[in-house]
């Protein structure tokens, strides 16, 4: 019993050891993110008072800005305060608006989170257990029909399936409704319904993706000694795959899980733009069209440190999957 | 069906085939054997002579690409390759286990021990929770892991290769098979835990009644063990026997090959040793720095404490240890591919570091893996003449012309010089690294495990090679290997390492017949004295039984 | 073994069938792309019109091989800036290693910190919207993935013996360099640019789709499907033809693709 004990006690302090290291790694990342999103704004050719304030400013508020963005300072120290602002949630103004960023910003995010979180998890129940099966059947029918369409799927542009299922659903059937956008919280029903085809045509998509992913990493586990070994303690076919199988494959299926769900966070313009939902983003490509560049800072900060974050989650529950990576 | 079927067989093969599903090529041609319970019975092959697929038949358990043809393999009288699925799964495990060769990839990476372990004893047998357990923990005591308490809660990656065959061995003998098959259980170990493991085996299957299939192309380990042995080649047997009637007096031509290529004790030559030596290295020590880690503090770890060694002018000198005794850092960093952070290296009187270029030209390597020590982009002329690039006083077409002479010494003729490396055999890529680290005509080479990678018959020929080139050239030469058999038939001198030091060093007769330290005892324990009769025979005579 | 060739077979011809189109619109189509017709707007696919005209009267067909252009002249581009800037970086990273990968290598992994396409969208901001904006955008947006590729592939060919036989034989650095680790480097980076040029041509309809890529009036795959959106309802072929270019074009890539890392991938070897 003894044993027991010291070996849960130095397995506990190993993994602290790991979540801590991967703590501590995520920080240069989220530093070289911020330099990289305060530097691209102050690439852009113009006067970043001027520009942060738009067209209709007034010399004198102009003046006021670049005392507050410290412009008769060095780069480093303009950084500094920029970044110390951000800490404070200070993401700046609206051009367009006056708005405050950040809550724009994290209403918005809200809205798009909503379809990614819903689609990613409905697409990795569906698609996990099919590349799977593939797998396992490789080679068969079934496993050319499932890759086969798995292909054509994510071939297909998000944007243009969005547009297809609108006219089919929408337009031709009428059984969803075509514009707008009306938030869960206000109305359930309502809600739901007009989130069915943004999700549908995500859903279509990233099964294609994570079907052919999950099939790649199961056939590389298949082919492992211990798959055989299994099998050749007797076990049923079944218990191979899911007991021995399954779970070494889906690590990679996992890590595929977090970048598709943070690329999505960012990514989802072009589907909002179809169904016109007032998501994030949806909200980023309006400010590049009004050069509404507090916004387009607020957005693009807040998006990639959320990205950064889900990968650290993910990267954090890996050892559920691979308890190798703990001891490095 | 003539076949007695009496209690006295307990599997018996009866000529089985197999084949390539889709190219149709036949792998195993025919092959029929009987194994008798609580017999220890061998099939010696080497690769591609469809050992280890034959066995796979056994359970039924082939890749797909591969279907039986013909014959019937009976366990206790019943068809294996007809049975239904569920009586395959209660033959597999409970009643015939297997041992894979590679330990670190045949236990599930991602579930404990404990739960391996009880897995197989769910399925066979009706034992309650904490009779499996007590099972568990009395098998792994047996199997030598000292905590099994800590052990059931762990993974896989918390214990060595070693550490890990073992309790591959508890998790198939908790179910007390009738037969166990073991698919070179340890040529993926350390030499000196080889026998460790072989004799826990013997061990526990004699103390079981269980009978062994063992599966191997070391002919005098599986000679050591077994009562019978089958030989196989390219898909047939060509030679069955009792294991002693086989060693004395072969009948076929592949056997007597086989026993040819065994490694012999070559004639001691006497060298003049008293002038300078031609390398000479001085208080070696390596540090390794420690993995980088956030947390953690990088802790240097010391690879070699302070080694020095000479090699004279036309010495082979061997240097042999287990893996971690510092033997292949020593090579690398004797060959400047890993830098000492003390010591000095000499060359020919001078100090290595005030002229590399002489040093490189002089000095050339010979790698372990003949897979990844060519540039697969590349020709074999190619690949030969780059190493005589920096060669100074001979024009291209000199050095073409030497390189296809160097091909030609290696064995390989003008008609290879144009291929690429994947289109080779392991013996001639390794024919062609020899070239390449010959054709500058070095004063000195570096050889590490060269042959280590190659089948026996191969890898006789090899060596047979190098011992020509190294008369013809008169090279020195530092052979670093973990195989004493091939040691002992070239080396001059022995110089044995252990933990990042040498233990103990002498003329190659003085350490083999009469070796000092414990670790070399142990080492040599693992090959056997070979003699050879005038049938073809040898006899084996293993070494210092007692002491290990 | 048959899987894999039918997977070529497929890819290659749809690519070809890209590339054609794209060249022979260069000097014949059907009609004048940019030619208004007020008298043919919206009309459905005919004899004369074989894919049907736009809300303009423009030929789709004429307007869709002007398309093709745009996508394989800005994938190309796209693919081609990653590739050198990306192979360079890699190599270099992984070659030198020490503090030098630690920088590179932090940068990067910022770089490849912005989910998908939205560094290119930001990078948009400040290049503006044009076909050349795009270019780099996207161009920059990719060389960390490329970057990362190949410093993996240095890495792991480091550790193979042919390399450090070149150092034994007395090889420079650099010559060892492009000698013997680019060579071998070249079965992943065809196989990710590759893929590359999916993304960018993905990348490319998306953001004309948005109306931040190359605007009207030359005509692009992504824009002709945005310019066509408030008209499917009656004229189905605007939203039709253009999605079928897009995802045409993106299978045949993928199986391309997926054929290519069969085939050069050393791990899918032996696996037959």
């Amino acid at each position: 019993m003894l044993a027991e004990w010291k070996a849960a006690f130095n397995r506990g302090e190993t993994m602290l050891r790991f979540i801590l290291s991967r703590l501590l790694m995520a920080l240069p990342t989220i530093v070289l993110v911020s330099i990289t999103v305060f530097a691209l704004i102050r690439f852009i050719p113009g006067d970043p008072a001027a520009l942060m304030l738009g067209d209709m400013a007034q010399p004198d508020q102009i003046a006021a800005m670049r005392t507050e963005l410290g412009l008769d300072k060095s780069m480093p120290q303009q950084f500094v305060i920029w970044a110390g602002n951000v800490l404070h949630g200070d993401f700046g103004r609206s051009i367009v608006n006056d708005e405050a960023v950040l809550p724009l910003v994290v209403s918005r995010f809200m809205v798009s989170a909503e379809i990614v979180v819903i689609a990613v998890l409905l697409a990795s129940l569906i698609a996990v257990p099919a590349g799977v099966i593939a797998a396992w059947r490789q080679n068969s029918i079934t496993d050319l029909a499932l890759v086969g369409t798995a292909t054509v799927l994510l071939s297909i542009p998000t944007f243009w399936l969005g547009l297809l299922l609108l006219l089919l659903f929408g337009l031709k059937l009428g059984w969803l409704p075509v514009l707008g956008y009306v938030s869960i919280g206000d109305n359930v029903v309502g809600g739901l319904l007009y989130l069915v085809l943004p999700v549908m045509t995500l859903v279509i998509h990233e099964a294609g993706v994570l079907i052919r992913m999950a099939r790649a990493s199961t056939l590389e586990v298949l082919r492992l000694d211990y798959i055989t070994h299994a099998r050749a303690k007797g076990l049923s076919e079944s218990a191979v795959l899911w007991r021995h199988a399954f779970k070494n494959a889906f690590g990679p299926t996992w890590t595929m899980i977090g970048l598709i769900l943070g690329n999505l966070l960012g990514g989802i313009a072009v589907i909002e733009t179809v169904f016109t939902i007032p998501g994030l983003g949806r909200l980023m490509v309006d400010s590049i069209f009004a050069r509404d560049y507090p916004v387009i800072q607020g957005c693009l900060l807040f998006v990639s440190l959320s990205y950064v974050l889900v990968n650290l989650v993910v990267d954090l529950l890996y050892p559920l999957f691979d308890p190798r990576v703990v001891a490095e | 069906m003539t076949k007695d079927m009496s209690a006295e067989t307990l599997l018996s093969v009866n000529s089985l085939s197999l084949e390539v599903a889709h190219t149709g090529l036949e792998v195993v041609k025919g092959i029929s054997f009987d194994i008798a319970p609580g017999e220890i019975f061998g099939i010696v092959g080497e690769s591609g002579s469809g050992k280890t697929l034959a066995t796979r038949a056994l359970i039924s358990l082939l890749p797909p690409a591969i279907k039986v043809t013909g014959g019937s393999v009976r366990y206790k009288g019943r068809d294996v390759l007809k049975m239904k699925d569920r009586e395959l799964r209660h033959l597999r495990g409970g009643e015939i286990g297997v041992v894979f060769q590679e330990p670190m990839t045949s236990l599930n990476p991602s579930m404990t021990i404990g739960r391996q372990l009880e897995e197989g004893l769910v399925l066979h047998t009706k034992l309650s929770p904490q009779e499996r357990r007590d099972r568990i923990l009395d098998m792994l005591k047996r199997v030598g892991i000292r905590e099994p308490e800590g052990a059931l809660a762990a993974y896989p990656h918390e214990f060595s290769g070693g550490m890990r065959q073992r309790i591959m061995l508890a998790s198939v003998m908790l179910l007390k098979p009738a037969l166990l098959i073991a698919d070179e259980p340890t040529t993926a170990l350390d030499a000196v835990i080889q026998r460790d493991v072989m004799e826990l085996m013997v061990e526990l299957t004699r103390a079981e009644g269980t009978a062994v299939l063992l599966i191997s192309h070391d002919l005098p380990m599986v000679a050591r063990y077994t009562s019978r042995i089958v030989v196989m080649e390219k898909g047939s047997i060509v030679e069955q026997g009792r294991t002693e009637d086989l060693l004395d007096a072969p009948q076929h031509d592949y056997t007597r090959k086989l026993l040819s290529s065994l490694p012999f004790r070559g004639e001691a030559r006497s060298l003049d040793t008293s002038k300078a030596p031609m390398v000479s290295a001085r208080n070696i020590v390596v540090d390794y720095a420690g993995r980088k880690s956030l947390l953690k503090k990088a802790k240097p770890k010391r690879a070699l404490h302070g080694i020095s060694i000479d090699i004279h002018e036309g010495e082979v000198v061997a240097l042999v240890g287990g893996s971690g005794s510092g033997k292949t850092t020593l090579g690398r960093t004797i060959a400047g591919l890993v830098k000492e952070s003390e010591g000095d290296i000499r060359f020919q009187g001078r100090s290595r570091d005030d002229d590399w270029r002489d040093y490189r030209l002089n000095c050339q390597m010979v790698f372990q893996d003949p897979y990844s020590s060519l540039d697969p982009r590349m020709t074999i002329l190619a690949l030969v003449e780059e190493a005589l690039r920096l060669v100074p006083d001979l024009d291209a077409q000199a050095k073409r012309k030497r390189a296809l002479e160097t091909l030609e010494e290696v064995g390989l003729n003008a008609d290879y010089a144009s291929r690429y490396p994947h289109e080779l055999s392991g013996g001639q890529r390794q024919r062609v690294a020899i070239a390449r680290a010959i054709a500058r005509r070095p004063r000195f080479l570096i050889a590490d495990e060269p042959v280590s990678a190659l089948d026996v018959t191969v890898r006789a020929q090899v060596l047979d090679l190098f011992s020509d080139l190294q008369k013809r050239y008169g090279f020195s030469c530092l052979f670093i290997s973990h195989d004493l058999g091939v040691v002992e038939q070239v080396a001059d001198r022995v110089v044995v390492m252990q933990d990042g030091r040498i233990i103990e060093e002498g003329d190659r007769d003085a350490i083999f017949d009469n070796p000092k330290q414990a670790y070399t005892r142990r080492l040599l324990s693992a090959i056997p004295a070979l003699g050879h009769n005038e049938r073809g025979g040898v006899t084996l005579k293993w070494r210092l039984e007692n002491d290990a | 073994m048959k899987k894999f060739t039918l997977n070529g077979l497929i890819g290659g011809f749809l690519i070809t069938v890209l590339i054609t189109t794209a060249a022979l619109g260069l000097f014949w189509t059907p009609f004048d792309p940019m030619k208004l017709s007020f008298t043919a707007r919206l009309a459905g696919p005919s004899a004369t019109h074989l894919l049907g005209t736009d809300e303009f009267g423009r030929d789709v067909l004429s307007r869709l091989m002007v398309g093709a252009q745009a996508s394989v002249w800005i994938g190309f581009l796209t693919v081609s800036f990653a590739t050198v800037c990306g192979t360079l970086i890699g190599l270099v990273s992984g070659y030198a290693r020490g503090w030098v990968d630690g920088v590179i290598m932090a940068v990067n992994n910022a770089l490849l910190a912005f989910p998908g396409i939205l560094l290119a969208l930001g990078l948009l901001a400040v290049f503006g919207a044009n076909q050349y904006g795009i270019i780099f955008a996207l161009g920059i947006a990719y060389t960390p993935s490329m970057a990362r590729v190949v410093r993996g592939a240095v890495l792991s060919l480091r550790e193979r013996e042919f390399i450090e036989a070149s150092r034994v034989m007395g090889n420079g650095e650099l010559f060892t360099l492009f000698r013997h680790v680019l060579p071998n480097c070249l079965a992943p980076i065809t196989v990710l640019a590759t893929s590359m040029f999916g993304w960018a041509i993905l990348s490319e309809s998306a953001l004309s789709f948005l109306g931040l890529g190359v605007p009207p009036p030359a005509p692009t795959w992504g824009n002709m499907l945005a310019a066509g959106r408030p008209f499917i309802q009656q004229a189905v072929w605007l939203g039709l033809f253009p999605g079928i270019c897009i995802a045409l074009t993106l299978l045949g890539i993928n199986l391309l693709g997926d054929a290519l890392r069969d085939r050069l991938d050393p791990r899918m070897r032996g696996l037959k």
